[in-house]
């Protein structure tokens, strides 16, 4: 039972399933890829149990059908230092050999029959969303997930389909970031997609794919690629209820020159204060010393009282970089109060630091 | 040159100021865990908080006058608490600091044991580093009855020592507190030389006196030498101080905190009057008989609970680390710290307190609990959460509003439900 693939092919689907891996401990069949040849196709699976992924079609033609597991590193790492040209994979007595002209490695497989099952599609519902939208969405509010937060639920984005809309939540509780999608939807739901299944999704799909789900697990299916991944069972925020009703001031900013000066400071300090005036912002560091930056900009319009406020930029940054247009709208109440930084249908409320 | 002030049995000699007659002869001052806190009547505690040096415990001080049985015996009649201070007529009948009463009053039955009067120390210490400010221009509280002060620019080298002399008169003049006085160019060879100069002496050593002075000390006298460290350099066959400073190497393998007692050793740290620093944390831990009953330890943490609240307040900060520490019998200890980066409330602190015992509680004897919050948050420019923020604001007026009434009426004016 042997498979002949090119090098490039080969190396190329072992590295987009590398993050499927069990990677800690290597003792597991989920530190192991599947490989599968069934009707002339071959299929490559990785899980951890939390995210899989199954490469569809590989475009290579195989005579035999067989499964073997593979330890998904030690493979890719073989596979990248061999020459350019084919490989020649074979599957016998329990081993598997990968071999090149005189090379020649050896690898140890597990029972390919207790490599975990992947979710099926039966009997799921579908998600009828715009996918590009969606994946877009995810892309705009992913730095503003939270990673190993203990309240596990903050550590995923929350797609919120509702009736009139769709918002994808994002929060690590000192700012929230939303991307609304408008359209009419036949079914309501919410479900929490892990952080890392999100960063995978990005990856992975552009467009063209079909969405399946029930209580446990989300599934996305394009022609090259299966994927699911866990949902995240827990209650998310009610995020609707941090977004500020109302602002008492509300400026329209330029973007690049807000990135800029934000950057000028951040060389000394990334928490920043920031004074609004008539015609002008004025940045300046937050650092201990003796150690200071300051810079300004020009707007149109301003405060007629200085509005002061401090603020940790990364917040303010990861938002304009994931903004569209060239001009974005900042609304504030108080200093100690939550802001909100808007681009059309993206908003990212973020909570200031109280001097 | 720096100076190391130490006052002379401080305790016991400011209970000597006012009370001739426990002059020349054994005289301690006993303490007693204060459990007053827990007390189910009123207390009026209040917070004494005018003497902030390194190692100085905030004191809650009620104005309650006490006697020797009311203070030390137990509801057995049997003695309780340990010395705390001992004057040289009562160490020559081997009566120590931290040694039991009741054996201490064995050692010598003649023994004059004094209660506490916190206040009146606090208030001596606070005299004291006063007139060493007028005298000196950089100093240091180092602890309670401690100091540092650094002479350089200001006393010549040659000088020192008379000005040491005279300084020591002038502290007895105009405190009534006898102290003594070390010398030396490195700082913590200064503290121990106070140690050779004690009681009511000056002892200087030139620098290229270290070496001589430090021979055949056993390395835990040392400041910073503790019983652990001191343990590990007998194992490398370091008895004394003399013999540090061939095993360098051994002590640049423990990295920092071997470096700086090799340096302090040598006197050669370099270090300087320390700057005074600000408060990092708030805490409080009270040692007991065992308590079984999971209710009782819950009231108790809420009473530690609402006197940390009282100091944060009055600190105006917002801590964000809090933690909770119970010690079993037989030392068995359980510990949770919680990163909380929201606004502080007694509510918050309390719900989250709870949270952790019981996480952590188990059915054995419960002989110790410390609470603490740290990680104050304007001083690292933290974001704290705005999940709850509307909640946490709501609170934390409460909190702001009840110190009102706690700075007027005392700290336990207002308790919450679960402290009955």
């Amino acid at each position: 039972m042997n498979f002949k693939i090119q090098k490039q092919i080969f190396e190329s689907v072992l590295t987009n399933i590398q993050p499927f891996l069990e990677k800690k401990d290597q003792t597991q069949i989920t530190s192991h890829i599947k490989i599968t040849s069934k009707n002339n196709h071959l299929f490559l699976e990785a899980t951890d149990n939390e995210i899989g992924l199954s490469i569809q079609n590989v475009g290579l033609e195989v005579g035999d059908d067989f499964t073997f597991t593979v330890n998904g590193k030690k493979i890719l790492d073989i596979v990248r230092i061999l020459k350019e040209g084919f490989v020649d994979v074979d599957f016998e007595n329990d081993q598997v050999i990968i071999s090149q002209e005189s090379s020649r490695f050896k690898l140890p497989t597990f029972e390919a029959d207790s490599f975990p099952p992947f979710p099926q599609i039966e009997d799921k519902a579908s998600i009828s969303l715009d996918s590009s939208k969606l994946i877009e969405g995810f892309k705009k509010i992913t730095p503003a997930i939270d990673t190993n937060n203990p309240k596990f639920e903050l550590n995923g984005a929350l797609v919120d389909i509702k009736a009139d809309k769709t918002s994808i939540v994002g929060t690590d509780t000192r700012r929230l970031a939303i991307k609304t999608i408008e359209g009419a939807n036949d079914q309501e739901l919410s479900i929490i997609v892990l952080k890392k299944a999100i960063m995978e999704i990005q990856k992975l799909f552009l467009d063209e794919i079909e969405m399946f789900y029930d209580e446990n697990n989300l599934i996305i299916k394009s022609n090259n690629y299966y994927f699911f991944t866990r949902l995240v069972n827990g209650k998310y925020p009610d995020y609707e209820r941090i977004i500020p009703k109302s602002a008492k001031h509300e400026l329209t900013l330029d973007k690049k020159e807000m990135v800029d000066a934000i950057k000028m400071i951040t060389t000394i300090s990334q928490e920043i204060k920031l004074t609004i005036a008539s015609g002008t912002i004025l940045f300046e560091s937050l650092a201990e010393d003796n150690i200071e930056a300051k810079t300004s900009i020009n707007i149109d319009g301003g405060l007629d009282q200085e509005f002061t406020m401090a603020v940790n930029s990364r917040y303010i940054l990861d938002f304009l970089n994931q903004s569209g247009s060239e001009t974005f709208t900042l609304q504030l109440n108080e200093p100690s109060l939550p802001f909100v930084l808007k681009n059309e249908d993206f908003i990212t409320v973020v909570m200031p630091i109280v001097l | 040159m720096f100076v190391h002030i130490d006052i002379d049995c401080f305790f016991v000699s400011a209970h000597r100021i006012k009370d001739h007659s426990l002059r020349n002869k054994p005289v301690a001052v006993g303490g007693r865990s204060d459990l007053k806190m827990f007390a189910k009547n009123r207390t009026e505690l209040r917070l004494v908080d005018d003497n902030s040096g390194a190692f100085v415990a905030p004191l809650f001080q009620n104005r309650e006058k006490k006697d020797f049985n009311s203070f030390f015996l137990d509801e057995r009649q049997r003695v309780r608490g340990i010395v705390t201070t001992a004057s040289y007529e009562a160490r020559k009948y081997g009566v120590k600091t931290a040694m039991p009463l009741a054996q201490a009053l064995g050692f010598c039955p003649q023994l004059t044991v004094i209660t506490p009067e916190y206040a009146l120390y606090h208030k001596l210490s606070k005299q004291l580093r006063e007139l060493l400010a007028s005298q000196i221009p950089l100093i240091e509280q180092f602890s309670i009855d401690e100091f540092f002060g650094d002479l350089s620019g200001w006393v010549e080298p040659e000088e020192s020592e008379r000005f040491a002399w005279e300084l020591k008169d002038l502290i007895l003049r105009e405190t009534g507190l006898p102290v003594s006085i070390g010398i030396s160019p490195a700082k913590w060879i200064a503290k121990l030389a106070t140690g050779r100069a004690k009681p009511y002496g000056v002892h200087m050593v030139r620098k290229e006196e270290i070496s001589a002075f430090i021979k055949g000390m056993p390395v835990e006298i040392f400041p910073g030498i503790g019983r652990q460290f001191a343990k590990k350099l007998y194992d490398h066959q370091i008895f004394t101080l003399d013999q540090i400073k061939a095993r360098k190497k051994l002590f640049y393998s423990w990295k920092k905190p071997g470096i700086q007692i090799y340096n302090r050793v040598l006197g050669i740290d370099g270090e300087g009057i320390a700057r005074k620093t600000p408060r990092k944390s708030i805490g409080i831990s009270r040692t007991f008989d065992g308590i079984r009953e999971g209710e009782e330890i819950k009231r108790r943490i809420s009473i530690m609970a609402r006197n940390i609240v009282f100091m944060v307040r009055k600190y105006d900060v917002n801590p964000t680390v809090y933690e909770l520490q119970l010690t079993y019998d037989y030392g068995h200890k359980a510990k949770m710290r919680k990163n909380i980066n929201r606004i502080f409330s007694e509510r918050l602190f309390k719900k989250i307190l709870f949270t952790m015992y019981e996480q952590l509680h188990t059915h054995r004897n419960c002989v110790k609990i410390g609470v603490s919050v740290s990680n104050f948050s304007d001083r690292g420019l933290k974001t704290l959460s705005m999940m709850e923020l509307e909640e946490d604001m709501k609170y934390s007026k409460l909190t702001k509003e009840v110190q009102n009434l706690r700075n007027r009426f005392g700290i336990d004016i207002i308790k919450t439900g679960n402290e009955l």
